[in-house]
C-alpha cells in the first residue's frame, strides 16, 4: 500500500475520472511529451454554444419580445443541461468495465455521473456569470444558484425514476426524448405561461417546471404572479427525492437476476 | 510456443469451474452462495478499449490502492509500459493487452474469479519467466471461472496448472470433482456430453 487507503482517493475519484474519459473516446491531440484530451473540455462546454445563440436569438433577436438576458441565458442553460442529464441517465451504460470492480454498483456509477454533470454546468454557468458581469449586467446570484441546483436534484431524481422504468425499451425511450423536448415549450422557458389565455394557462401550471423557471424571472422583471408558487415544484422535488432511492434499488434488485 | 514450459506442476491450485452464467451481473448472487467477500472479476474488459494502458492502469491501482511502479519493476514491464501507456488497448496486440491485464489482476487480488475467458489461451501465451510469475500466484489459491456456457475446449490443458478441480454444470444440478489432474484429464471426454 502506498498510502492510507480512502474512500474519495481510492474509490470515487478514479470512477470519476474513468466517467470523465470514456465519452471522450479518444479525442485527443498527442505531440511527444504532450497528450491533451480536447474532447474532454469539448463535450462540456459546446453546450454553451447554442445556449448563448439562443439566449441572444431571443432577448435582442428577431422578434424582440421582451426577454431580459439576465434570467433568459441562464434559463437556457438550465435547461439543456436538465435535459441532457436526464436523457444521459435513462441512456446511462452499466458496462463491465466498471461493474465488475468490488465495490462499485449502479448507484455509485449514477451518483458519480451525477456529480460530473452538476460540476459541468456549474463551470458553465460560472463562465456565463462573470461574462455577464463582465458586460454590465446585474445578475440575481441567490436565485440563479438556488434554481440550478433545485433544477439539477428534479432532473436526477427523475431520471433515476424514469430509467428504472422504461430502460432497454427502445420505443419508450424514444416517446420518452420527445415528450422531453415538448417540455421545452409547456415550461414557460420560450413561451411565458402566465401570458397565455385560460384554460390553457391552468394546465400547463400543474408542470412543476413553469413554476421554477417564472420564479427565476421574478426578481429581474419585478412582476408577481399569484398563481406561481415555487413551493408546488418544492413538493414535486420532496417526492422525486424520496422516490427516486427507492426506483434504484428495484432496479439493482432486477438486474442481480 | 515451447510446449516443454507448460509442464509444471502446482503444489495446490485448485480451479472451480461454473457454467450457465450468461451475465455478468448474475454473479452477485452466486458470490453469495459462495461467501465470497472480494468479488473483483477478471472478464473480456478488465482493460477497457476506449481507454489507454495508462489510464486502465492508474485506474485499477490507484482503486486497490497499490503502486503501479511495483508492479512494472517487479514483473519487468517497465519498458513495455513506456513504449505503450499512451495506447488505446484496441490497438494494442490481443495477447499483449491479456497477458498485462491478468498479471495486472493477479496481482491486485487474492481470490480469483474469471469470466468468460478462455484462460488456457491465455497462460500458453506467456514466456517462460512470465508462467512461473503466473504460477507464484496460482500456488495455494483458488480460482473461481464462470462461462456462459461450457466449452471442454477451453478447460482442456488446464490439467497443466492445476492439480484439483471441481466442475458446477447446469446451474450446479451436475458437479463434478477431481483431486488430481489425471483424473480430470481422464474424464475431460465424458464432460463433452454435458456440454454438447
Amino acid at each position: 500500500m502506498h498510502t492510507k487507503e480512502s474512500f474519495i482517493n481510492n474509490k470515487f475519484i478514479p470512477i470519476i475520472k474513468i466517467m470523465l474519459l470514456l465519452p471522450t473516446k479518444g479525442r485527443y491531440f498527442k505531440n511527444n511529451n504532450i497528450f491533451f484530451n480536447w474532447g474532454l473540455i469539448w463535450d462540456h462546454l459546446s453546450p454553451l454554444i447554442i445556449v448563448i445563440g439562443l439566449a441572444l436569438l431571443v432577448t435582442a433577436g428577431i422578434r424582440g419580445r421582451g426577454f431580459d438576458l439576465e434570467y433568459m441565458l441562464f434559463i437556457f442553460l438550465y435547461w439543456f443541461g436538465f435535459t441532457q442529464i436526464i436523457s444521459k441517465i435513462v441512456n446511462i451504460n452499466f458496462n463491465d468495465f466498471l461493474l465488475s470492480k468490488n465495490g462499485i454498483n449502479r448507484s455509485l456509477i449514477i451518483f458519480s455521473f451525477s456529480v460530473i454533470h452538476f460540476s459541468s454546468l456549474f463551470i458553465r454557468f460560472l463562465i456565463c456569470y462573470f461574462f455577464m458581469l463582465l458586460f454590465g449586467y446585474e445578475l440575481q446570484l441567490t436565485y440563479l444558484l438556488w434554481s440550478m441546483i433545485l433544477l439539477s436534484f428534479f432532473g436526477i431524481s427523475y431520471g433515476i425514476i424514469i430509467m428504472s422504468i422504461i430502460r432497454h425499451r427502445s420505443f419508450l425511450v424514444d416517446l420518452h426524448g420527445y415528450f422531453l423536448q415538448g417540455m421545452f415549450f409547456l415550461s414557460s422557458i420560450i413561451i411565458p405561461v402566465p401570458l397565455l389565455p385560460e384554460p390553457i394557462r391552468g394546465y400547463l401550471l400543474y408542470n412543476p417546471l413553469v413554476h421554477l423557471f417564472e420564479w427565476i424571472k421574478y426578481p429581474t422583471t419585478g412582476i408577481y404572479y399569484s398563481f406561481i408558487d415555487i413551493n408546488y415544484f418544492l413538493q414535486w422535488l420532496f417526492v422525486l427525492l424520496i422516490l427516486a432511492p427507492l426506483f434504484l434499488f428495484k432496479d439493482q434488485l432486477s438486474s442481480n437476476g | 510456443m515451447d510446449k516443454a514450459n507448460n509442464n509444471f506442476s502446482i503444489p495446490s491450485s485448485r480451479l472451480y469451474i461454473f457454467d450457465n452464467v450468461p451475465m455478468l451481473a448474475q454473479l452477485d448472487r452466486i458470490f453469495s452462495d459462495l461467501k465470497l467477500n472480494n468479488k473483483e472479476i477478471y472478464h473480456k474488459n478488465y482493460f477497457e478499449r476506449r481507454l489507454t494502458l495508462s489510464q486502465n492502469m492508474d485506474f485499477h491501482f490507484n482503486f486497490m490502492n497499490k503502486d503501479l511502479s511495483i508492479f512494472l519493476k517487479d514483473l519487468k514491464y517497465e519498458d513495455f509500459f513506456n513504449q505503450n501507456k499512451d495506447v488505446f488497448i484496441k490497438d494494442l496486440n490481443f495477447f499483449e493487452e491479456k497477458q498485462i491485464s491478468l498479471l495486472a489482476y493477479l496481482h491486485l487480488n487474492k481470490n480469483f474469479i474469471l469470466y468468460d475467458i478462455n484462460l488456457i489461451q491465455i497462460l500458453r501465451s506467456y514466456d517462460k519467466e512470465k508462467k512461473d510469475i503466473v504460477k507464484g500466484f496460482l500456488t495455494n489459491n483458488r480460482v473461481y471461472s464462470f462461462t456462459k456456457f461450457m466449452n471442454v475446449n477451453s478447460i482442456m490443458n488446464l490439467e497443466k496448472y492445476f492439480n484439483k478441480f471441481i466442475i458446477s454444470m447446469n446451474n450446479s444440478t451436475i458437479i463434478k470433482k477431481y483431486d488430481n489432474a489425471d483424473e480430470f484429464k481422464e474424464n475431460l471426454e465424458s464432460l463433452k456430453k454435458f456440454s454438447a
